[in-house]
């Protein structure tokens, strides 16, 4: 079954065997971080480290993948964790119910960005930053969404949170969570792999309401 | 002078996508967002012709100006 699990990805056998020894580490397990989990437990990654201190909340139903009646008032990341393994048994998968810190993240050799908070991107944006892991970043509001790379030369993530935030309960729709998570699994994919993706320049952005999408590319610092 | 505003997500509700304005010589790129009604506090990236600019920054014929809203959610 493991070979027959990931056939279907197409992926030259060294590729799949890529993604099996790599290690994503998911801040924040809600909605964008719940729907990259499940996209990339299937795409075949074999390691995950899924850090969030929170608990699924009836406000949470509209769009985190894995929150249902019956996961109400359960840790996000105990739930996670549960739901990756039975998709593929033999991922390693380790949760931590906390904040982020050093620790949730120095192993990984990509993160993923399901935070809620500009304060808290730019301070998981400069860790990832002093350990030279990418930070696949994603953020969503009703029909708009952003996803981009952050990196020591790309940190888009200063450029969009360089002002407070206003807006702390940000109205969130499913589709749009779908659609941006779906850009950051690819993201992850692609960085992997060592193919090269516009988005490791700058970012997406997303208007689902109108069908635009425009790629905002900046000058390497 | 001609100048082509971009304004993107919510930005663009009851407004517009893009357009091309006629402005005074002088104006600068917080005017534009005043003469909006948006509020500076919700701008998160503003970029004259792709680069970083900020609310003092005179505009010139034929620049192409974008406003960005802060997007948080995830």
């Amino acid at each position: 079954m493991e070979v027959e699990r990931t056939i279907r990805n197409g992926l030259a056998t060294e590729d799949q065997k890529a993604l099996r020894q790599a290690t994503v580490s998911i801040v924040g397990c809600g909605g964008l971080g719940g729907r990259t989990a499940e996209l990339l437990v299937r795409l075949g990654i074999g390691t995950f480290i899924l850090t969030d201190p929170d608990i699924f909340t009836s406000s949470n139903l509209n769009r985190q993948i894995f929150c249902t009646p019956q996961t109400l008032g359960l840790e996000k990341a105990r739930v996670l964790a549960s739901e990756l393994q039975k998709i593929n048994p033999v991922a390693n998968i380790y949760f931590h119910v906390q904040t982020f810190s050093e620790n949730n993240i120095k192993n990984a050799d990509v993160v993923i960005d399901g935070l809620d908070s500009a304060k808290d991107r730019l301070q998981l944006a400069k860790l990832c930053r002093s350990h030279s892991i990418p930070l696949i970043h994603g953020a969503v509001k009703q029909w708009y969404g952003q996803a981009g790379v952050d990196s020591e030369t790309s940190p888009i993530i200063d450029t969009l949170y360089s002002t407070p935030e206003t807006d702390s309960t940000p109205t969130v729709f499913p589709m749009t969570v779908a659609l941006i998570a779906a850009m950051q699994a690819t993201e992850v994919c692609k960085w992997i792999l060592q193919k090269e993706s516009p988005l490791q320049n700058g970012w997406l952005q997303c208007d689902l309401l109108n069908c635009d999408y425009d790629q905002i590319l900046q000058d390497k610092t | 002078m001609k100048v082509t505003v971009k304004l993107f997500a919510f930005f663009r509700e009851d407004r517009f996508i893009k357009e091309d304005r006629e402005l005074p010589e002088g104006t600068t790129a917080g005017q534009i967002v005043d003469d909006l009604n948006i509020d500076r506090e919700e701008v998160g990236v503003l970029l004259l012709n792709s680069r970083h600019c900020k609310f003092d920054k005179i505009l010139q014929d034929g620049d192409i100006y974008a406003i960005f809203p802060v997007i948080g959610g995830g």
